[in-house]
């Protein structure tokens, strides 16, 4: 059996493959173990194995040549292996020591690519800031250029667009932070430039003020020329009125494009539009509101310290209104020009406290003033202002009503004036009927007052004088300059012009009453004959005057309702004159009396001359003197009623003298002498040739008859009574013969008897007569 | 002897007063008899008096004072008063060179006094004519010795002396010409009140002196008897 086994297993490993008897090993292994044949096996192996090298040195010994060559080959090859491999080795080296190069290289080459990359985006990123750097110097830029909306969209661009691009730097950050302040920068720049813009407009605000007034003037004077033609416009519409307004051809160019103004409103503009693009819109309007309300108050308090009305000065007044008119136009341009910003209650409320601050202004201004023509200078530039304001639609009533006011007090510092003025001429009047010197001179006087003359007066030709004193002429174109200062005033108002008509006829009839009628009132007490003969032409004329300042009232007025005005005075005059022609006789009676205190009758003289007293002479030539060269000037009427009056009085005193109470006993001498003089008196009368004088004597002359009568009796008989003496009293006859009957006689002649016996029966039948009476 | 109807004074003066138109004759009456004065300028017209009663030696004596108008105009009328004249104040102004002496004016004046005339005889109403001619003082002198009474007694009055600034007469020379009159002299002021009652009583009492103090020794007939003497009268009277 083992041999079998190791043939198999030679067979096996004879044949094909290893495998095949690795595989066939492990059961014939185990088969020899399990038969326990193991030392068969062993033996049999041996024996192979000792054959298999038997053979083998037999090929061995057959083919050792070719293996001895072999192993020389084999040797060679080993030998060139070595080499090889030495070879390779040193290449080995080479290639390690190059790679570890290459390797330094390709590292070194991967950190500068790194490198490379980082600046990249370094830079990207840098001029990513820079871009949003310069924006954002750009905003100061733009600011500084006054491009503000342009610095606004930037600022906002940054905040929306590039800021978030850079957000990650800390720079960006506080960018981020300090957005809000460009913001306010900008708005702070363009508020700035708003307000700096607001100072300069004062300027140019005046201008345009100016203008606006001048045009207001040229207006209120077409209107002026145009109410002239046509009455009824006058009375009824003033400037601003509809029907005016419609009238107003004048295309009036916007103010703004008048040549001299220089007003660009692009700075409030775009204030608006920055705050708007803000979204702050009400804080401007606000602070603006503000601003305008505070420059309002500076505009008129800047001018309050150099206000000074009392200096006739008007010019910065003048420059005062300019300056609130244009203010107010730029409020009414920016009103109209912009929506939602001002409001027009706003503005009137502007209006209203410019104007409180106007009304104090102007009420201080005036309050010591006495001068009528500064008044008239202030109300005919308040009269501009207003109407200026008016046509901006502004609030002007309070204005009318300081108008009003200001009327008021004009009117009595006009009164003030011109009563001065008047009392002036009045006092200072010489009372001597005026001289002209020529045609001019009476032309201008003539168109003072208009007064007539007789034919003869002016044939006289130049110079001549006229009846009335130089006060007449002057007063009367005093007056004319008062009413037409009045009117010039009422110019314009369109409201109570009844009131003024009625006030400027009232300060009339004041000036005449006050001032003139009661200065010569006055001067009528003097005891200057030729003054008051010369007030009462004076008053005549005056009187007619009167007339004609009623009918200049009446043209005047402005209401044309045809009631005729009538003055107080008028009649006042009247009256004066009827006073004063009372005086005139009352001081020529007074002088007939000073006269008479010299007569000194001597109740019984003893002898008689031929001749009438001194005194009588000397009155007779006073008298006629006073009739003839005193009041020469006086009407032939009132002359008349004073030669009237005084011979009047003369005859009563005389009367009173010759019959005096006091005088116990008169002879027949004395009544010589006194008929004498009353002769002397008849004498003058009948050649004054004036009918209404001639019969002044008779009462006295009849009682003097009676008593030279040779034939007293016959005053017993009622017809001779009635036809010689008719005029005396009986119990003046009764008295006047007990006078004579009593008296003392130095011889008693027949005559004197039988005078005695009539005159004892006359007063006989005079006590019957008054007994049974 | 009848009653005196008025025992207020013992004898009558009459006074005249004279000189150019403005040198203020009026306003020293006024001043003189009523105590008061008039700024204003107001022109006589005609011929006017006054009367004031003053005493003098223990005697009531009543002045009546004739004021005549300066300006030529009224020269016809007022020349007539000068012959019942006892006294002529000559009046002119210290601030008026004309009112003193107008010499180049003489010729002047005595052609339109001509002229006056002739117009006055033409129409009464020459009136109309303003003419202020003024005649100098020597002039008016020699108007006195024309026309007045003999013996009249004169006073040279230089009015307006309270304006010292516009004086152009001066004392000397007013006094110088009323020497060689052999006439008193004042400087008067009527504004002021400086010695107008001086003059005046200065002439009252030269002419009581010359023509009562002198009368008792004389007998005058009524008529020219210019002095109405009371205690002369009352002599001549009748008892009750």
């Amino acid at each position: 059996m083992a041999e079998f086994d190791i043939q198999q297993l030679v067979l096996v490993s004879d044949a094909t493959n290893d495998a095949e008897n690795l595989e066939h090993l492990g059961p014939t292994m185990k088969d020899v173990y399990r038969n326990d044949k193991m030392k068969p096996f062993l033996d049999q192996l041996g024996k192979f194995i000792r054959r298999k090298e038997m053979e083998i040195e037999k090929m061995c010994n057959s083919n050792y040549q070719e293996f001895v060559q072999s192993v020389d080959r084999l040797l060679k090859v080993r030998q060139g292996t070595v080499d090889l491999k030495d070879k390779i080795h040193i290449l080995n080296t080479d290639v390690q020591r190059a790679g570890t190069e290459l390797t330094a290289k390709k590292r070194e080459l991967i950190e500068s690519k790194r490198i490379l990359e980082n600046i990249a985006t370094a830079t990207e990123t840098l001029r990513t800031c820079i871009h949003f750097l310069d924006l954002a110097n750009r905003v100061n830029v733009q600011v500084e250029n006054r491009k503000y909306y342009s610095a606004l969209r930037i600022v906002d661009e940054i905040q929306v667009v590039h800021l978030r691009s850079v957000i990650q730097f800390e720079f960006a950050r506080h960018m981020q932070d300090c957005i809000p302040i460009l913001q306010h920068a900008i708005k702070d720049a363009v508020t700035t430039e708003m307000k700096e813009w607001l100072v300069s407009i004062r300027a140019s605000q005046k201008t345009m003020g100016k203008i606006a007034m001048d045009r207001m003037a040229a207006r209120q004077q077409r209107w002026r020329d145009r109410s002239n033609k046509g009455v009824r416009l006058k009375t009824t519409y003033n400037v601003n009125s509809a029907v005016e307004a419609a009238i107003n051809e004048e295309k009036e160019v916007d103010i703004l494009d008048a040549d001299q103004v220089n007003l660009d409103l692009k700075p409030l503009y775009q204030c608006l539009h920055i705050y708007d693009e803000l979204g702050q819109r009400a804080e401007f309007k606000a602070s603006y509101a503000e601003d305008r309300r505070a420059q309002a108050k500076l505009t008129l308090s800047s001018i309050t310290s150099s206000f000074n009305l009392k200096d006739r000065n008007t010019e910065n007044f003048e420059a005062l209104l300019h300056d609130i008119v244009g203010f107010f136009i730029v409020e009414h341009i920016i009103l109209y020009t912009t929506t939602n910003f001002r409001a027009q209650s706003q503005l009137d409320e502007l209006c209203e406290l410019v104007t409180n601050l106007l009304l104090r202004l102007l009420s201080e201004g005036l309050a010591n003033c006495q001068d009528p023509d500064m008044f008239l200078n202030v109300k005919l530039l308040l009269m501009l202002y207003i109407q200026t304001m008016e046509s901006y639609n502004y609030p002007v009533s309070k204005l009318n009503d300081l108008l009003l006011t200001l009327f008021r007090t004009y009117a009595d510092q006009l009164e003030t004036k011109f009563s001065s003025n008047f009392h002036k001429l009045v006092d200072e009047d010489d009372y001597t009927p005026m001289l002209v010197e020529n045609q001019d001179e009476y032309d201008l006087l003539q168109r003072s007052f208009r007064f007539k003359e007789d034919r003869k007066a002016t044939r006289q030709g130049f110079p001549r004088t006229l009846p009335f004193s130089k006060v007449v002429p002057y007063c009367c174109e005093d007056i004319r300059e008062f009413v037409r200062q009045f009117y010039r005033f009422v110019e314009g108002f369109n409201q109570e012009q009844n009131e003024m008509d009625d006030l400027v006829k009232d300060s009339l009839d004041t000036l005449l009453i006050q001032h003139v009628h009661s200065v010569w009132l006055k001067k009528l007490e003097s005891r200057n004959l030729s003054q008051i003969s010369q007030i009462i032409v004076n008053l005549e004329y005056f009187q007619g005057a009167c007339g004609d300042f009623e009918q200049l009232l009446t043209e005047m007025r402005s209401t044309s309702d045809g009631t005729k005005v009538s003055l107080q005075a008028s009649g006042l005059f009247r009256e004066t004159r009827k006073s004063a022609e009372k005086r005139i006789s009352e001081l020529v009676n007074s002088k007939i009396d000073d006269i008479l205190e010299l007569a000194e009758y001597d109740w019984l003289p003893t002898s008689v001359q031929d001749l009438h007293s001194t005194y009588i002479q000397e009155l007779v030539s006073f008298l006629s003197v006073v009739m003839s060269a005193t009041l020469q000037s006086l009407p032939d009427s009132i002359r008349t009623f004073v030669y009237y009056d005084a011979l009047e009085h003369l005859a009563s005193q005389l009367h009173g003298i010759f019959t005096d109470p006091n005088v116990k006993h008169i002879n027949q001498k004395f009544v010589t002498v006194f008929d004498m003089d009353v002769r002397y008196l008849e004498d003058f009368v009948a050649t004054l040739d004036n009918p209404s004088v001639a019969q002044t004597f008779l009462p006295l002359r009849q009682l003097i008859n009676l008593l030279v009568s040779e034939d007293t009796e016959e005053y017993m008989d009622p017809a001779i009574r009635s036809r010689n003496y008719a005029q005396v009293k009986s119990d003046e006859v009764t008295r006047m013969l007990e006078k004579l009957m009593t008296a003392p006689v130095a011889a008693a002649t027949t005559q004197v008897e039988t005078q005695m016996r009539s005159w004892g029966k006359v007063l006989e039948w005079g006590g019957i007569k008054s007994s049974s009476s | 002897m009848s009653t005196p109807k008025s025992a207020s004074y013992d004898y009558l003066i009459k006074l005249f007063l004279i000189g150019d138109s403005g040198v203020g004759k009026s306003c020293l009456l006024l001043r003189f008899s009523d105590d008061s004065f008039t700024p204003s300028f107001i022109t006589t017209i005609g011929i006017d008096f006054k009367i004031r009663t003053i005493e003098l030696d223990g005697k009531r004596i009543k002045l009546q004072i004739w004021d005549t108008a300066g300006q030529e105009r009224f020269r016809t009328i007022t020349t007539a008063y000068y012959r019942g004249a006892m006294g002529i104040l000559l009046v002119y102004d210290v601030t008026d060179e004309r009112s003193f002496s107008s010499k180049y004016k003489d010729r002047i004046a005595q052609v339109i006094r001509i002229i006056l005339y002739w117009s006055y005889v033409w129409d009464k109403t020459c009136i109309n004519m303003q003419c202020h001619t003024n005649l100098d003082i020597r002039n008016w002198f020699s108007n006195i010795e024309q026309h007045a009474s003999e013996g009249v007694n004169k006073i040279l009055i230089g009015n307006k002396c309270d304006m010292p600034d516009k004086k152009v007469i001066s004392k000397d020379q007013g006094q110088a010409l009323a020497d060689e009159f052999g006439i008193k002299f004042l400087e008067t002021s009527a504004k002021s009140n400086i010695c107008v009652e001086e003059a005046f009583f200065s002439l009252a009492r030269d002419i009581k002196k010359r023509m009562i103090d002198t009368q008792t020794n004389q007998t005058q007939s009524p008529n020219t008897l210019v002095v109405d003497d009371k205690g002369g009268k009352a002599g001549n009277g009748c008892c009750n």
